[in-house]
């Protein structure tokens, strides 16, 4: 069958060739949009002639997002995370029905939040029980396991979050740069040795973030995708990272030590600022016992963390400086993390940060297993990745939160 | 081609131009009908100033059709009709007392 | 086969156009809510009741009753007939159907309800009232789904207690019995489960004369109830009369000196008692009104649930006098009213 002639559809005036016409801008644009034209005509039409009618049971869900007490006085944020619009009625703390004073009047749409703020003489230390009556009697719980104060901005409170994530964080890992010494004099196989210690001490971080992030986007409404939040931080994270890492050594077979030792720190310090959130969220509950024993398990638990920064650069030249900045960048977001953890907590925020963290340690880890060509596989260095998930497993244990 | 491209466009034209069940304007109708289920049927009506509106109840148990405005507030029983002729325009909601949610309207042009 | 681009494109443009063109038409769309915040109980009458993809119609109820008119409100019957012995045949149409109700301020309830022809859509349902030796006859229909019944306390037979005779959509039964003892008593559905068909507002308040009336007194009726909101085998709300709050909100108002008499019924399901305490004040206390001669003098009483009472004071001081379960959770949660007493 002879071909149809095919007038050219191109708008400018110009270009000869009848197939350029196929991809004329038009033309692409029409293709493009034709579908979602008829899926609109169908979903009017749907519109139109009606889903059946079934019973209507109003389905409402909200999340009181933060909780913040103030002497005399609860606030609460909420966000309405279900399908319908929804008004809170009338509102009981302890067993009693208070009075309270709502952000706005009108029914809170999807994905809204607003403000309580209920006047109640609350007994510091002691448990609170909250519930939200909504206009349809349907009740919404919210609990404080022990009341507090919660910290507001000021330069005490962000000196005492600032000193407990350098006690916490920084300071143990600028102390564990301390082994370059001694890894600078070791043979090859005991370096492999101590570089699958690293690689061990990463995964696991790895899967505790993880862990930790999927226990907290369990506790939040699943409208917000919070184990999507999690996933996507970390495969865009990973992604990133190799992408970036290909770019920086180029032709070069791998990235250099000081590239790995650096995307080391980078990944233990996302992982730490997640950390730090986790123990500025439990200071501002007052959870936290300030105790010698609580800052010993952190120091040990994140003083190998900066083994795993030298390991990779042991026995090449770095300045005293770059070391130090990779220190910090490795420690120092433990007070940013305990800031925003203590001050302004944002669950989803959280996730992101833990799942990148994630990923950036799983991305390092693999760097570092391409950089010593197998070696991790067999031998010392298998002994070394085992070791460094055990150690960091049992220091784990000395913190339970 | 033509033809199958008609064929396949078709369906949708004729689902713009169906009368729908539940969301279509009001029903020139000057007879609603209760059948089994706690409704009117049809829920929208449009009538003329002057018609004689009734109800019929096909249902299971009583009902009843209240006005607020024009006042009228009539029980019916099962298998009985109830009339009501409008007088003036406009849009009259009225309910069953006994059953909420059970509703309708009545638009009366002149 | 090869499709004329050109003109695959003018035909779907063209089909979208008519489709689009077939559907523009004035059509009422409603909004998505399901349910309204429900108005002040002072309005009374009107709530809303929203339809999906549809228009919101005010709830007409024209029956309704605020708490505070349904405090002084005593039903003596539909339709009375007296007879030569002094007595009367005293008839009453009640209905029992389900309704939105209001349980506390901005919360709707979907409740179950006796009404009369005049008044009703509430609970409590409405106060009925006769003298000894009168008749009553109830013709009792139920339009709602489930099968309810109507039970009373009193004196009669058996087959007149509404308990082993269900009335089912469409229904209809009637009772009729002797109006005895005197005192004060009540009556809800029997149908099991109590708890739930109870709690759901099938109760109301049945008072029965002495043949020599009582002393003149402004006479009030007072339920107290709780609502169990979220179904759980637990009250969120306690009221009297069956708005949470409602008389703390809405004072009742008396004057110095004015005598009282409250009939005062317990039908708080999920929770072992109830209780009435007066401020400022002491009251006559006549266990389900039975005896005129035997009264307890207190400001605290507790009741069981179906226990009942009367009360009878006069303030002696003007001011603002709270009066509440002692329970003080109840009070907390909504069973709590004010007396604003003026000189």
């Amino acid at each position: 069958m002879p071909p149809v002639a095919r007038p050219s559809l191109a708008t400018e005036p110009s270009g000869p060739a009848a197939s350029e016409g196929s991809r004329s801008v038009f033309t692409l644009v029409a293709l493009g949009l034709l579908p979602l034209l008829l899926l609109a005509a169908v979903l009017y039409g749907i519109t139109l002639v009606g889903l059946p009618n079934a019973t209507q049971v109003p389905v409402e869900d909200v999340w009181v997002e933060r909780t913040v007490l103030a002497p005399g006085e609860i606030r609460l944020t909420i966000r309405n995370v279900g399908p319908q619009d929804v008004s809170i009625s009338q509102v009981i703390v302890n067993d009693m029905l208070v009075p309270f004073a709502i952000g706005q009047e009108e029914p809170l749409g999807r994905l809204d939040s607003t403000t309580l703020a209920i006047p109640f003489d609350w007994v510091e230390g002691e448990p609170l029980a909250i519930a939200l009556i909504t206009s349809n009697a349907i009740k919404f719980e919210a609990e404080v396991a022990a009341a507090v104060p919660t910290p507001e901005v000021s330069t005490e409170t962000l000196g005492l979050l600032a000193l407990l994530g350098l006690y916490v964080g920084a300071i143990p890992v600028l102390l564990g740069l301390l082994w370059r010494p001694l890894l600078d004099r070791l043979s090859e196989n005991k370096l492999n040795f101590f570089l699958g210690i690293t690689v061990g001490l990463l995964l696991f971080l790895a899967a505790e973030s993880l862990f930790e992030g999927f226990e907290i986007a369990e506790g939040i409404p699943a409208v917000l995708g919070g184990p999507f939040l999690l996933l996507a931080g970390a495969a865009g994270a990973f992604l990133l990272l190799e992408a970036a890492s290909r770019w920086s050594h180029g032709s070069r077979s791998g990235p250099t030590p000081l590239v790995l030792a650096a995307l080391v720190a980078l990944g233990i310090g996302l992982h730490n600022f997640a950390e730090g959130l986790a123990i500025g969220g439990a200071f501002a509950l007052g959870e936290v016992a300030l105790g010698a024993f609580l800052v010993v398990g952190f120091a040990i638990h994140n003083t190998t963390e900066g083994l795993a920064i030298v390991a990779p650069v042991s026995r090449t030249r770095v300045g005293l400086l770059t070391l130090l900045g990779l220190g910090l960048l490795a420690g120092l977001p433990t007070v940013l993390g305990a800031w925003m953890g203590g001050l302004a907590p944002s669950a989803p925020l959280a996730l992101i940060f833990l799942g990148v963290g994630a990923g950036a340690i799983l991305q390092v880890a693999l760097a570092i297993d391409r950089s010593t060509d197998r070696a991790l596989r067999a031998g010392p260095g298998l002994v070394g990745v085992v070791l460094g998930a055990l150690i960091m497993y049992a220091t784990g244990l000395l913190v339970s939160l | 081609m033509r033809v199958l491209l008609a064929a396949l466009l078709l369906p949708l034209v004729l689902a713009g131009c169906s009368t729908p069940i539940e969301n279509a304007g009001p029903v020139a109708t000057n007879h609603v009908n209760i059948p089994d289920e706690w409704v009117f049927e049809p829920r929208e009506i449009q009538v003329k100033v002057g018609t004689n509106v009734t109800w019929t109840n096909n249902g299971k148990t009583f009902h009843s059709v209240t006005f607020l405005d024009p006042p009228f507030d009539e029980d019916i029983e099962r298998n009985q009709t109830v009339a009501y002729t409008f007088t003036e325009p406009g849009t009259f909601d009225y309910t069953c007392k006994y059953h909420p949610g059970m509703d309708g309207r009545v638009v009366v042009t002149a | 086969m090869t499709v004329n681009r050109r003109s695959f494109l003018k035909a779907a443009a063209a089909g979208g156009a008519v489709v689009a063109a077939g559907a523009i038409a004035p059509r009422v769309f409603g909004s998505e809510h399901t349910g309204h915040n429900g108005t002040s109980a002072a309005g009374g009458a009107h709530m809303h009741g929203g339809h999906p993809g549809g228009f919101a119609v005010e709830r007409q109820q024209p029956r309704a009753m605020t708490p505070m008119e349904y405090l002084t409100h005593f039903h003596w019957g539909d339709k009375v007939t007296q007879r030569a012995d002094g007595t009367a045949l005293r008839e009453y149409t009640i209905t029992s159907h389900p309704q939105t109700l209001e349980v506390a301020k901005g919360v709707t309830f979907p409740g179950w309800v006796f009404s009369t022809p005049t008044i009703g859509g509430m609970a409590p349902g409405p106060t009925l009232r006769a003298r000894e030796g009168d008749t009553i006859r109830i013709v009792y229909r139920n339009t709602d789904k489930h099968p309810h019944s109507m039970h009373f306390h009193g004196i009669h037979p058996g087959n007149q207690d509404g308990v082993f005779e269900l009335v089912p959509e469409g229904g209809e039964q009637v009772y009729e019995f002797t109006a005895e003892p005197f005192g004060v008593h009540l009556y809800h559905c029997h149908t099991l489960p109590i708890t739930k068909h109870l709690s759901k507002g099938l109760f109301g308040t049945l008072i029965i004369d002495p043949a020599e009336p009582r002393e003149q007194a402004t006479e009030m009726v007072m339920m107290m109830n709780g609502w169990d909101v979220d179904f759980d085998g637990a009250n969120e709300f306690y009221t009297v009369n069956g708005i949470a709050n409602y008389y703390n909100e809405h004072p009742i108002r008396l004057k110095v000196g004015e005598k009282v008499r409250i009939y005062l019924v317990n039908v708080t399901e999920f929770d072992l008692i109830n209780s009435f305490h007066l401020h400022a004040n002491f009251f006559k206390y006549y266990p389900t009104g039975t005896r005129l001669d035997n009264w307890e003098f207190t400001d605290t009483i507790i009741q069981g649930q179906g226990q009942r009472g009367i009360l009878e004071f006069a303030y002696k001081h003007p001011g603002k006098y709270f009066f509440h379960a002692h329970v003080n959770e109840f009070a907390e949660l909504g069973w709590v009213g004010l007396f604003e007493v003026v000189p």
